[in-house]
């Protein structure tokens, strides 16, 4: 199999990812959707394993290649989000970035069939890269949800994103509101998102670690590859630490929400401020764009040329 | 000079841990200390250290001192003051953490506790380690027998334990055939390849690259020869973070209770103390 009828694979697969996304949309089984999008990725990785084979190495080295996995990862995350979360949204979403992802493949292939260089030939290679691609589509599908609280949030003034019935305290802003249990469902999932994909990014780059010790003799040079994959796992770290101390940081701030309160048996606190949670979402977003730079932006860094082992 | 720089470091590395725990045990005598192991400072460092990450992302690592950036050292992050100085504070953050994780040892907590562990051992060894780090560079001539080779750093010619003799190097699979003799005398052929290195001791040798002499048609051989008696630590640490991460991952997708109790949300009885998950330090200045 052959880069010539990649265009047929991808345009049969982009039919079932759509045909999915819509069908999520519209009908309140998941199954046919599931099925739908499950068609879609098992041709898209037919095609994968089809090039694997002809090329006698995993099409992993070039944009053109990566992007392959992307656009399989974000079908199959969406499909798994939709299936154990039941987020009907997130399918459509992961889908049609899906299809662009495969689109851009189409139209601006980057595929060189060269043979791998010795350094690439390595029983790291593929988890590395893999794990990688994996985040890459993980935090895809977290940014997306962040961007939604905060496109919600921002309606919030006006109470519609409040929970149903909440009456806010005289002592506590507008600011300090509880989420509405979708929005906190949906926050829920998307610190679960990046909490796994943290963990992929983590695993990416112990891998890098570990193979270029045994490749070159260093663990770690601060190739300037390697310092934005620090930097963007340094974000996301920031991101789990504030979302993580939240809750209690909101509690003694929020103390006024307790003493408001008093006579409730039990009270549900918001884990963050509105304000505080949108400055975290919007951390989450700009690590997103670290990830991208860390990705492909670092191939037209000036500072990167000529000193990045990376730079393809 | 390899054993004295390792064993200086070992040394500071030690001392370093033991300043720490004091820290941890004298953190309720000394808010400076008490600061030092919370929430605070760990964001803190964090974004210090990001957002110099970021800088020197942006600034060409070419160890140029001109400039605005070169006067500030931002052109050479490996040796610059700042830097090190800020892994220092995320460094003691961890550290810090760490040591709180292991005194109030919890099972649930075992993830976390290891990533922290491995984190930690990690920065600590690479701030006092790479002291007792060798590289060098040697270029192995056919069938010439070579023990010297010259420091990457220094320029200066180092006398390795050991004595190369190059065989044969192949252009395709990027390998050398090499005969490796021993102070004792003892000699045996191994070969050398991208991925796979040769082990002697304490040392690793490296295929790094080649000369051609097309007019002969033969290939001369580059060796890294590199001396790193942490290697082990930072290796086993590395695994101890490869194997918290793939756990994180692991619960993160499946546990139920990150997926429908997490950390959003915190349920307060009247007068009741907030459980979740707060940190040591920060349960302790909430008591």
């Amino acid at each position: 199999m052959s880069w010539d009828s990649f265009v047929w694979f991808a345009l049969a697969a982009s039919l079932f990812w759509i045909s999915g996304a819509i069908v999520s949309v519209i009908s309140k089984r998941r199954l046919p959707a599931a099925v739908l999008t499950g068609c879609g990725s098992a041709i898209f990785m037919t095609f994968i394993v089809g090039v694997w084979i002809s090329l006698g190495r995993p099409p992993l080295r070039t944009m053109g290649e990566t992007r392959l996995w992307f656009s399989l990862f974000l079908s199959l995350i969406g499909l798994v989000v939709y299936l154990r979360w039941r987020y009907r949204w997130v399918l459509p979403f992961g889908c049609l970035m899906a299809v662009m992802f495969a689109s851009i493949n189409i139209f601006k292939p980057e595929i060189h069939t060269e043979e791998l260089m010795p350094a690439l030939r390595s029983p790291w290679f593929v988890p590395h890269v893999i794990v990688y691609m994996f985040a890459y589509a993980v935090m895809g599908i977290a940014t997306i949800l962040a961007l939604r609280i905060l496109w919600l949030t921002r309606r919030s003034a006006a109470g519609s994103a409040l929970a149903p019935g909440s009456t806010t305290p005289a002592t506590v802003d507008a600011a300090a509101s509880p989420l509405s249990p979708s929005l906190q469902g949906d926050l829920r999932l998307c610190d679960t998102l990046v909490r796994m994909g943290w963990g992929f990014i983590t695993m990416g780059i112990v891998m890098g670690a570990l193979w270029a010790k045994q490749a070159w003799g260093d663990y770690w040079t601060w190739d300037p590859k390697e310092t934005w994959a620090a930097a963007t796992w340094l974000s996301y770290l920031l991101y789990m630490h504030l979302r993580q101390g939240s809750a209690l940081s909101s509690v003694t701030s929020a103390g006024s929400v307790t003493i408001a309160r008093q006579n409730s048996p039990a009270i549900e606190v918001a884990s963050h401020s509105n304000k505080a949670l949108r400055r975290t979402l919007f951390l989450l977003i700009f690590s997103f764009l670290l990830l991208q730079m860390c990705w492909w932006g670092v191939n037209y860094l000036p500072s990167a040329q000529g000193f990045s082992l990376h730079t393809y | 000079m390899v054993v004295a720089g390792h064993t200086f470091g070992l040394l500071a590395a030690l001392l370093y841990v033991c300043l720490l725990v004091v820290i941890y045990v004298l953190r309720d005598r000394w808010p400076l200390f008490r600061h030092l192991a919370g929430r605070k400072a760990c964001l803190t460092s964090i974004s210090i250290v990001l957002f110099l990450l970021l800088v020197f992302g942006l600034v060409p690592q070419d160890g140029g001192r001109d400039g605005f950036f070169g006067v500030l050292g931002f052109r050479n992050m490996s040796r610059s003051p700042i830097f090190i100085l800020a892994l220092l504070l995320l460094a003691t953050s961890v550290t810090l953490n760490t040591i709180g994780d292991i005194h109030r040892f919890s099972k649930h907590r075992l993830g976390v506790t290891c990533a922290h562990l491995g984190l930690s051992v990690i920065l600590i060894a690479g701030l006092f380690g790479s002291g007792g780090t060798v590289r060098t560079v040697m270029i192995a001539m056919p069938n010439v027998p070579d023990h010297q080779a010259r420091n990457e750093v220094t320029y200066e010619y180092v006398k390795l334990p050991f004595e190369l003799t190059l065989r044969d190097f192949s252009v395709y699979e990027y390998s050398s055939e090499v005969t490796l003799t021993l102070p004792d005398g003892r000699s045996s052929e191994i070969k050398i390849a991208v991925n796979h290195p040769a082990k002697v001791g304490s040392w690793w040798i490296y295929q790094s690259d080649y000369l051609s002499d097309t007019e002969r048609g033969e290939f001369a051989s580059i060796f890294k020869c590199v001396c790193s008696p942490l290697s082990e630590v930072f290796s086993i640490a590395l695994w101890l973070l490869l194997v918290s991460a793939a756990a994180m991952v692991f619960f993160a997708g499946f546990k139920p209770s990150f997926g429908k109790k997490g950390p959003l949300s915190v349920k307060l009885q009247d007068g009741a103390a907030p459980l979740g998950c707060e940190t040591f330090n920060e349960k302790e200045e909430r008591l």
